[in-house]
């Protein structure tokens, strides 16, 4: 009877994760000990994961629809310019702020728009505003550091509120909010109807373009907030930020069981995904490996569990057709 | 002998046994039709026999040899081929091409050889009694020529055995006899025709053996002198159906709701007047492309209309999109439930709740979970679907008249005071389709203004109350229900001034 049940809670996407994440842990904190569970190290895996873990986010939104957004590696770099400049100059923290995420949602509602009404290729539409965006950035410097911030743009993800790191606090707490609000908030959840069956979406009744409007401005908004986050913690903002981080963010995403033909994908997962890529990241350094092999490694997981998810899906195919 | 024989074939997906111990003979030249409720196994026998599943135990023979297939390309190889209910056409490929798929002829450094293969396409069309250009761009083809494609594309394989899965689902009357004429022409060829069908007058009309399969068992075979509509469906589900069709209209005086005056749009349709009363149920028929779905849709705001005005309880209305037509009480159910009705991947009672999402959810915009199991618990147990307790179940995991009712439950969710029902029973059983007449029925009863679109025409004569007819793009004629025949409707359909006068 336990057994059973077991068995069948294995087939979800999410427990493996874990099972997965906790072995890798249990393992390393073994074969390492203190270097690897050190407060340090922990924090070390985190610090760099909260950008990943907000544009993962918004790509999972993205994905759920149907579509992919490249934009967002190249929206974050621009955002970041647009703060760092605003502050730079004097311009108050908060507003600085603000323009950063207002500019990362009008892009990711541009996207949206041209998607939704005009029927550009979600692929087409944001490769266009990555190339644009990516573009600006450095028309704006010149391939220039942004640096000499204030105190108060800085302390935004520098600072700490009951010893967990700020930028860790606000992607964690996005990320559990966004994971809450698509299950039950009726103009997230749409998202998925839209996803899984665009005509019957629209014949429903669902506002099919508004929701592709708001989940694109979602993706453009996570940008906008990593941005910050980003630059803040660097202490300067530049160009060449967020280089491929769209393919890290959609990684994560189809690695937590997005899929990208739209209607399916789980906040929870996504997480997971960004927590495992990052932590087997850790591991290969820890054993002295090359920091240059991150990027392969994280290619040969997503494949690996796309790989997983057609083998089981043809096993469940079996079992029910 | 038997041209193919199966013995004893039993086959399980899971602890659900499919097929119990069937036992069937196929001879030359015969027109052999299987038919039954969804879910029967019908589906499962045709792939076991096409090499797409193998049995858990039993046998197939094949000229008095078992056989064992691992897949459809072994079964070709046999002689056997499939044309599936979903077309397999590539729209934007020449006829010729869609008929030599992946068996092109070639030079001998792998060029196509086109000259051969327009000629040899030719040919194969020729076989099947169609004169199409093989030339021609086969999505500009009609759906009743592309089926025809379909099947000269399995026929150039050289098959022995010809297994057609509902073929005239998509096609008119006059397609269909069409199809008939050729399947006759085949089965004196010495063909074995395997014949999948809903329609029992189809049936009836072309077989010359019936199989009947009830719950994965064969019930019987009746030979060409023993078939008759009575006991097919008997056989079929174990009971007399009683009254096929329900109750006309208990009164026909309720005022109009909806309306249209001289609605128009281009190279779709042209000066369509309607009305839909309280409480009744007015059929709309047409053979596929007379303009029927289209008007539909553009009365609910999918499409655009040119000209014309529609009329809402007496007062001019023109729906912006279909949120604004649900929001007024106007639900279309979609003719094609897989495709624009139902999220076959998602659950049941989140397909249940999809088009009445706003009336479940709180002022802030958080959805009431125990309102969407409450409601869904309730259209299961009144639209008699199963399994009962399928509220979680994916929808693609249950049978097509199933899959039927919960996009009914789904429209009804949404409270609707007139619903437009598109080809409501295609693809369903005789079980499922009395019962949806019978809903379609007691919503009018309840107050509803039904406009119920069929290509069917027992049914239209059955159920409507009363009965438009369109014929390309046109409304040539309207009748009251009550004695209507067939001869009539069909007179309408064909001249284009019949009934207007």
């Amino acid at each position: 009877m336990k057994l059973s049940r077991f068995k069948l809670k294995i087939g979800n996407r999410e427990l493996t994760l874990i099972i997965t994440i906790a072995l890798i842990y249990v393992f390393m904190c073994f074969a390492k000990g203190e270097l690897f569970y050190a407060r340090s190290n922990i924090e070390a895996i985190f610090s760099n994961l909260s950008y990943d873990l907000l544009l993962a986010c918004g790509m999972t939104f993205v994905i759920i629809l149907g579509g992919v957004d490249l934009s967002v590696g190249a929206v974050l770099a621009l955002s970041g310019i647009i703060a760092t400049l605003m502050a730079q100059s004097g311009i108050p923290t908060g507003v600085a702020v603000l323009a950063a995420l207002a500019f990362g949602l009008a892009i990711g509602c541009f996207n949206g728009l041209l998607i939704a009404k005009v029927h550009v290729a979600p692929f087409v539409a944001t490769l266009g505003s990555m190339s644009i965006c990516r573009g600006m950035c450095y028309v704006l410097t010149s391939g220039y550091f942004v640096a000499n911030l204030p105190e108060a743009y800085l302390n935004i993800a520098r600072g700490s509120f009951l010893f967990i790191p700020n930028k860790i606090l606000i992607s964690v707490l996005i990320m559990v909010a966004l994971a809450i609000l698509s299950v039950n908030f009726r103009p997230l959840k749409s998202m998925y109807y839209v996803g899984a069956n665009g005509r019957a979406a629209f014949l429903s009744g669902i506002s099919s373009d508004l929701v592709k409007i708001i989940g694109y401005g979602i993706s453009g908004l996570m940008a906008g907030i990593a941005a910050v986050l980003m630059t803040g913690s660097l202490g300067m903002g530049h160009a060449s930020y967020g280089l491929s981080f769209e393919m890290k963010a959609i990684s994560a995403a189809v690695i937590g069981g997005a899929n990208m033909a739209g209607g399916e994908g789980s906040f929870l997962g996504t997480a997971l995904g960004v927590i495992l890529v990052a932590l087997v990241n850790n591991v290969f350094i820890m054993f002295n490996g090359s920091p240059n092999w991150s990027g392969a490694i994280s290619g040969i997981m997503l494949i690996v569990a796309v790989a997983i998810d057609v083998i089981r899906n043809k096993i469940r195919e079996r079992r029910t057709a | 002998m038997s041209v193919l024989e199966l013995k004893n074939i039993t086959k399980s997906f899971g602890a659900n046994k499919v097929l119990t111990d069937v036992n069937m003979q196929f001879e030359k030249g015969e027109i052999h039709s299987i038919i039954g409720e969804n879910g029967a196994g019908k589906s499962t026998l045709m792939k076991i026999i096409g090499g797409i599943y193998r049995a858990d135990s039993g046998e197939v023979i094949l000229d008095g040899k078992p056989i064992v297939m691992h897949s459809p390309i072994e079964a070709y190889a046999h002689g056997i081929g499939i044309v599936h209910q979903e077309l397999s056409i590539v729209g934007n490929m020449t006829v010729a091409q869609n008929v030599f798929v992946n068996c092109e002829p070639v030079y001998k450094a792998g060029f196509i050889n086109w000259k051969k293969m327009n000629s040899d396409a030719k040919a194969a069309l020729a076989e099947v009694g169609a004169d199409i250009d093989p030339t021609e761009i086969a999505g500009n083809l009609s759906v009743g020529m592309q089926q025809i494609v379909e099947i000269a594309k399995v026929i150039a394989k050289k098959v022995r055995i010809l297994i057609l899965d509902e073929p005239t689902s998509a096609l008119s009357d006059k397609e269909a006899d069409r199809l008939f004429e050729i399947l006759d022409d085949l089965k004196k060829k010495g063909v074995s025709i395997i014949f999948i069908s809903h329609k029992l007058n189809e049936i009836i009309r072309i077989s010359d053996k019936v199989s009947v399969l009830r719950d994965g068992v064969r019930t019987g075979t009746l030979t060409r002198d023993e078939m008759d509509e009575a006991t097919i469906i008997r056989m079929m589900v174990g009971r007399d159906l009683g009254r096929l069709y329900p109750p006309r209209a208990s009164s026909r005086d309720g005022q109009v709701i909806l309306s249209s005056k001289g609605l128009s749009r281009k190279n779709k349709f042209n000066n369509i007047d309607f009305s839909l009363k309280k409480g009744e149920i007015l059929g709309v028929f047409g053979l596929v492309g007379a303009g029927r779905t289209e008007v539909a849709l553009s009365v609910f705001g999918a499409d655009g209309l040119d000209e014309g005005t529609v009329y809402l309880n007496g007062e001019e209305i023109s729906f912006r999109s279909p949120s604004d037509a649900v929001a007024h009480g106007v639900c279309y159910l979609s003719e094609d439930r897989k495709i624009s009705g139902l999220f076959v991947d998602m659950e049941v009672r989140e397909n249940v709740v999809s088009a009445c999402l706003r009336s479940v959810c709180s002022r802030a915009g958080f959805l009431n979970q125990g309102m969407i199991s409450q409601i869904t618990d309730d259209y299961i147990k009144e639209l008699d679907v199963h399994p009962s307790d399928c509220s979680r179940f994916r929808i693609r995991n249950l049978s097509g008249g199933n899959q039927q009712k919960i996009l009914f439950a789904k429209w009804l969710a949404a409270k609707p005071s007139v619903l437009i029902v598109d080809e409501p029973t295609r693809g369903v059983d005789v079980g499922a389709k009395s019962m949806i007449h019978s809903i379609l029925r007691r919503l009018a009863e309840s107050g509803m203004a039904v406009m119920m679109i069929s290509s069917e025409l027992p049914e239209i004569l059955g159920v409507s109350d009363r009965v438009m007819v369109m014929s390309e793009g046109r409304k040539t004629a309207e009748f009251e229900a009550e004695g209507l025949t067939e001869e009539t409707v069909m007179n309408a359909v064909f001249s284009m001034d019949g009934g207007l006068k």
